[in-house]
């Protein structure tokens, strides 16, 4: 092994941003959390059932 | 890293620990730093490619096998988002030169360790290995820079050990081209890796 060599620091600023983002992504997210987004993704649906069902009656008239 | 402790860290880590993280970030962090940055020869590069390495990671965690090797595991993962990295340039570059015409494609760059080298023998190795094409300064980063041995160097290339023991044999002859020296730290260094 070559020892001898210079050692590159990483930026510690940025280190310290990505050991925060991977700390966020490990954290589970609350269950609450969890139920509000499927509850926006619920009401996204069924706008968009909605609009597709209004588009549809007019092209049928 | 002694063996036990890593089995440990992984199965910890396999769980969601990210005391376990920690510790394998604060381990790794600069060395895979260092070998990205002699890899692609840019430091801004090998901070994209770091931070990129350590989200992958976060990923894969609950998939890890229980007896993986934690080093050649993040050396893979780096390295292949390197290659990533080096196939979307090529076809970055390919479109340029179609729009422009003769647009030139660059000189290869000093590596960002050469300006902080204090000493004339650093600078020359440091030359000596940006020099080197790709694929023999990858094999002499892990197994003479990083300490794998070349069974685990091939893996983490996706090659044969007998093929990972060609390129060092090569790499090694390069840098003796380039050093001009038979007696160098870094050619003795890599004669007892390839013998």
């Amino acid at each position: 092994m070559i020892e001898d060599l210079s050692v590159l620091a990483p930026d510690a600023v940025r280190s310290a941003r990505t050991l925060e983002r991977c700390r966020r992504r490990l954290t589970p997210r609350p269950a609450r959390q969890n139920l509000e987004r499927a509850a926006f993704a619920g009401f996204c649906v069924l706008y968009l059932a909605a609009v597709a069902l209004d588009v549809a009656s007019v092209l049928i008239r | 890293m002694d063996r036990e402790l890593e089995l440990d860290l992984v199965a910890r880590l396999r769980a969601g620990d990210t005391g376990a993280f920690d510790c394998v970030h604060a381990e790794f962090n600069t060395r895979v730093f260092n070998f990205l940055a002699r890899l692609s020869r840019r430091r801004d590069v090998a901070e994209d490619l770091l931070e990129e390495t350590w989200l992958r990671f976060v990923d894969r965690m609950p998939k890890l096998r229980p007896d993986t090797r934690l080093g050649p595991f993040l050396f893979t993962v780096a390295r292949n988002l390197h290659i990533s990295y080096c196939r979307s340039r090529l076809i970055e570059e390919a479109h340029s030169s179609d729009m422009i015409g003769l647009w030139p494609l660059g000189t290869p760059r000093p590596s960002p360790f050469e300006s902080t080298v204090a000493n004339e023998t650093g600078r020359r190795i440091e030359d000596a290995i940006a020099l080197l094409p790709a694929m023999y300064r990858e094999a002499l980063l892990l197994v003479a820079v990083e300490g794998m041995k070349p069974g685990e160097a091939a893996l983490v290339c996706g090659v044969t050990p007998e093929t990972m023991r060609q390129r060092l044999s090569r790499a090694r002859a390069l840098v003796a081209q380039h050093l001009d020296e038979d007696d160098h730290p870094l050619l003795v260094a890599l004669k007892v890796v390839t013998t």
